[in-house]
């Protein structure tokens, strides 16, 4: 092997060696076929609870009925599904979604829900109390999506993502997307200024959130030191 | 690399040293020789050892070994994207003897490096022509590797200049 000094202060030769003396036997990852049905599966118990606790709104079995509300659900749903996948496979080296993908869907997602909540009317009779019955939809959906996102977080952070960054944007994605859903069943208000300020805002709080603690706390590579501080 | 999951010494360090002749040689061809090779190349190690419980023995190595090699030299490549640059242009890309046809219309490497002073011209012939590590200059030019790293970044500045012709 090569001798030259590295930026790691010793020769590679060295570094092999001691790489070799610390290798302990490691618990291989589990496929993310079986994180997902993991995830899924926690996620249908923070559904059931949330349902439980925040209670369902009144007229959900009529919004069951309505296209509009199934296909808005089912498209939250799916991009909240996809955005899981992609958040475990970017967990493994040589497996991440192509970065295009990954922020296209994201994208799509808010613009998708952007252009749903938006159609709805602008008046609400409840408007002269807008901050004060809008807040705690902003703060339930955080509660929500609080378990979930520090579980697949975790989740992320215990493979090896060699993109930090774009893992915290889909685990954000995944988690708070799933929130959504889950309040949208459970508020009554559908005016648009609602649903854009305190159900979306959330969810782009939560993505920007998780870019940032993604970057610090996702990776496990080492970082760069340089040589000059041998 | 499923007896390295298992804790296999022996066969981790025939894995680690045979994929670093490979990677070291894919490393050469993507960066600029020396110091940042090796750094890259232990990067990419560290990496792969962090990262030894994410491979699934059911896929193909090569990819994943690939990707992490490929990401660290991307990251390399962003660090010094600059210098790189110049690094191809004054080393790789052009020849250090011109024949006599490019006599008069490409200045050649030898010439313009013979213009620099003393202090930079050693510190690129060390670092980049005879491909030691900044250590190993530093060593020999008896001064610290930081000091030896400002020597090679300031020459490699004059030489841009001088091979573009800003004099």
């Amino acid at each position: 092997m090569h001798e030259n000094d590295g930026s790691h202060g010793l020769p590679t030769q060295d570094l092999i060696t001691r790489l070799t003396r610390t290798l302990r036997p490691v618990r291989r990852l589990w496929p993310p076929s079986m994180r997902l049905a993991v995830f899924g599966s926690l996620q249908i118990v923070v559904f059931v609870v949330a349902g439980l606790t925040l209670g369902l709104r009144g007229d959900l079995s009529q919004k069951l009925h309505s296209d509009g509300f199934l296909l808005e659900l089912g498209f939250i749903i799916a991009v909240a599904i996809s955005s899981t996948v992609m958040a475990l496979l970017a967990a493994v080296p040589g497996r991440e979604p192509s970065r295009w993908l990954a922020l296209g869907s994201v994208l799509v997602a808010v613009l998708g829900l952007a252009t749903a909540f938006a159609a709805a009317p602008w008046l609400d009779p409840m408007m002269g109390h807008f901050v004060a019955t809008g807040w705690p939809c902003a703060a339930r959906t955080a509660v929500v999506a609080a378990v979930p996102w520090v579980v697949l977080g975790v989740t992320v952070r215990r493979g090896a993502t060699l993109v930090p960054g774009l893992a915290g944007i889909l685990t954000g994605a995944a988690s708070f997307l799933f929130a959504t859903a889950s309040l949208r069943m459970s508020c009554p208000l559908d005016s648009a200024a609602h649903l854009v300020i305190w159900h979306l805002g959330p969810v782009l709080v939560g993505i920007l959130a998780s870019v940032l603690i993604g970057s610090l706390c996702l990776s496990r590579r080492p970082r760069f030191r340089r040589s000059g501080s041998q | 690399m499923l007896r390295v999951q298992a804790g296999d010494r022996e066969a981790y360090r025939a894995l680690l040293e045979d994929v670093g002749g490979e990677l070291r040689a894919l490393l050469q061809r993507r960066l600029s020789g020396g110091l940042e090779v090796e750094d890259v190349l232990q990067e990419v190690l560290l990496t792969l050892h962090r990262a030894r419980h994410t491979y699934d023995p059911r896929k193909p190595f090569n990819p994943w070994l690939h990707a992490i090699a490929r990401n660290a030299a991307i990251d390399a490549f962003r660090r010094t994207r600059g210098r790189l640059r110049w690094e191809r242009l004054a080393g790789d890309d052009l020849p250090v003897e011109a024949s006599s046809e490019d006599a008069g219309r490409e200045p050649s490497l030898a010439r313009v490096l013979a213009r620099l002073p003393n202090t930079q011209r050693s510190a690129i012939e060390m670092v980049k022509l005879q491909g030691m590590s900044i250590a190993e200059a530093a060593r020999r030019a008896g001064i610290a590797p930081g000091a030896m790293r400002v020597r090679v970044h300031r020459g490699y500045r004059a030489l841009r200049e001088l091979l573009l012709g800003k004099e």
